[in-house]
């Protein structure tokens, strides 16, 4: 066998050869060899700017400090975080991400290697990160492996959005037209849930079988989906956008356009962030805590936007990024350490250290990386 | 040992050291990524990207580590995301080909090769091409052992029918 492969004929072969050298070298040649000290420079110099953004936080000098290192904004493009990496070679903290693309989903490991799934939408990983769920061709419900091989499908007549896996992986709430559906995981048991807004995902509270979800008024609804019996209805005077549990299932994130509340499960407002600049662009609880993340475009600085950390209260605690455009894809590593932010304008994914000591890491092309034309979103960050 | 002294010294600037890495690696990251991807212009941008993540990296590159199971890693997974893609598109566009020739006797393994998915392809090449054990080749992807001796089964029993 092994000597079949090697008679292969690769066509071009000599040439190819010769053309990656010249690559390679004229690559070698722009580095230099460097010492100890000057090989880690760079991560010397993003924690002082990571800190700097830390302090930020606190005084009116620390902003001028991070005014002086923050991403530059050219005419036309936004450059982004200087030094990025052009490569995803690893990532910050274990777990894998799973990116979805309009070509399909990817995931990638912590070494950085990215596997794209197949043609699937609306990709979502299960609890442990053991499986991922996602629609193919808009009208089959898929559980397969993030090796990419199908456990399960379920074809459907209606189009199918945004599967959701219940805390321990038994159940999953998915739309099937504007109907919500709850099914077991391993693929039987398919039952309807009532009414709802396909435009935004279920949210399971961890430890139990209840969903929230969006109804057609527009409401929040918590159901029970073993009993299929409404336990709560939140009213909302805004479109909302996403719905997001604490790992405890103690609060309800409910992010919309303008204002950020997290509820109660009775459905009393704890935390609240409203009339944040000219508006909320994403929202997410860090892992095994009440603080969360969000992002919000700035008022008085056109075209500028914010990441800033909140909780017990409102408004910010810690002011985590700031940037041109705005941001999206919020996500935080599983140890609740990292914030991966996605940053569509400088085609930029940026990894901030939240806790200490702050570090910041950033990568450029990704985009190209994933094939892709329009940035990726990212679906989660797995255990 | 030569390979350590090799990444050392391309550590610490000799081109010569490089070109000696390259000499030794290229060939069979090239070949491995044809013979997932079939296309000798994506297996070309495929190999010469695993090299320049390892220019880019080689001052942080732990020298205790070999470096060929590294490269071939981020090869081997480029080329099977290469060959999905690619499979996706030709399913997006439907294009007409003109069938085949058929083969000389002694050029039917690409052809047999082609008929597998390219995850199959991939632990074939390698498992008998770069001559990693089965363990290997699951950490290398990432797959637990079982799937990968399923897979190297699989394959082979498609191919020996091919090639009969």
């Amino acid at each position: 066998m092994k000597r079949e492969l090697q008679r292969v004929e690769i066509p071009g072969e000599y040439d190819a050869r010769r053309r990656t050298w010249e690559v390679v070298r004229a690559a070698y040649a722009e580095r230099e060899p460097v010492s100890w000290p000057r090989r880690h420079a760079r991560e010397l110099a993003l924690a002082a700017a990571a800190v700097a953004v830390v302090a930020a936080a606190v005084t009116p000098p620390g902003r001028s400090v991070v005014n002086s290192i923050r991403d530059a904004v050219g005419r036309e493009k936004v450059v982004g975080v200087r030094n990025a990496q052009r490569d995803l070679v690893r990532l910050p903290a274990r777990g894998r991400l799973l990116v979805q693309t309009p070509r399909g989903a990817w995931v990638v490991q912590r070494d950085g290697s990215r596997r794209l799934l197949g043609s699937y939408r609306h990709a979502s990983w299960s609890p442990r990160g053991k499986f991922v769920a996602g629609v193919l061709h808009g009208r089959t419900l898929v559980a397969l492996e993030p090796d990419g091989t199908v456990r399960w499908e379920k074809p459907h007549r209606q189009r199918l959005a945004l599967p959701r896996w219940s805390f321990e992986g038994f159940r999953i709430a998915y739309f099937a037209g504007s109907t919500l559906r709850v099914i077991v995981g391993n693929g039987t048991g398919d039952r309807s849930l009532g009414p709802g807004d396909p435009g935004v995902a279920p949210a399971w509270k961890p430890q139990t079988h209840e969903v929230a979800y969006v109804d057609v008024e527009g409401d929040v609804r918590i159901a029970d989906a073993d009993r299929r019996g409404l336990l709560r209805r939140i009213s909302q005077r805004e479109p909302v956008r996403s719905l997001e549990w604490s790992s405890d299932g103690r609060l309800l994130l409910v992010i919309r356009t303008q204002s950020v509340t997290a509820y109660t499960p009775s459905g009393k407002a704890r935390a609240s962030v409203a009339q944040w600049g000219l508006g909320i662009s994403g929202a997410s609880f860090r892992p095994n805590s009440h603080e969360f993340a969000f992002a919000f475009r700035e008022r008085f600085r056109a075209g500028r936007s914010t990441v800033c950390l909140s909780g017990r209260g409102a408004g910010c605690l810690q002011h985590i990024f700031e940037g041109a455009a705005s941001f999206r894809s919020l996500t935080w590593s599983p140890d609740g350490n990292w914030l991966a932010i996605g940053w569509p304008a400088a085609d930029q994914l940026v990894f901030v250290r939240v806790g200490r000591p702050p570090k910041l890491d950033a990568v450029s092309n990704v985009s190209r990386q994933f094939l892709s034309r329009t940035f990726p979103g990212i679906a989660g960050w797995s255990r | 040992m030569a390979e350590r002294a090799w990444i050392r010294g391309a550590q610490r600037g000799s081109v010569s050291d490089l070109e000696a890495l390259f000499r030794e690696h290229w060939s069979r990251a090239y070949r491995a990524a044809y013979l997932v991807v079939h296309d000798a212009a994506a297996a070309e941008d495929i190999a010469q990207e695993a090299f320049l993540a390892a220019v880019r990296s080689l001052d942080r590159f732990d020298r205790r580590r070999p470096f060929g199971p590294w490269l071939h890693r981020i090869a081997v997974n480029r080329a099977i995301d290469w060959a999905r893609a690619a499979k996706l598109r030709a399913e997006a566009e439907e294009q007409d080909v003109a069938a085949p020739e058929r083969p000389e006797a002694d050029e039917r393994m690409l052809p047999a090769l082609a008929t597998l998915d390219p995850d199959h392809r991939a632990v074939i090449v390698l498992r008998y091409l770069l001559e990693y054990t089965p363990g290997e080749i699951a950490d290398l992807l990432d797959l637990p052992r079982g799937t990968v001796n399923s897979r190297l089964r699989r394959g082979l029993d498609k191919l020996k029918e091919r090639l009969e």
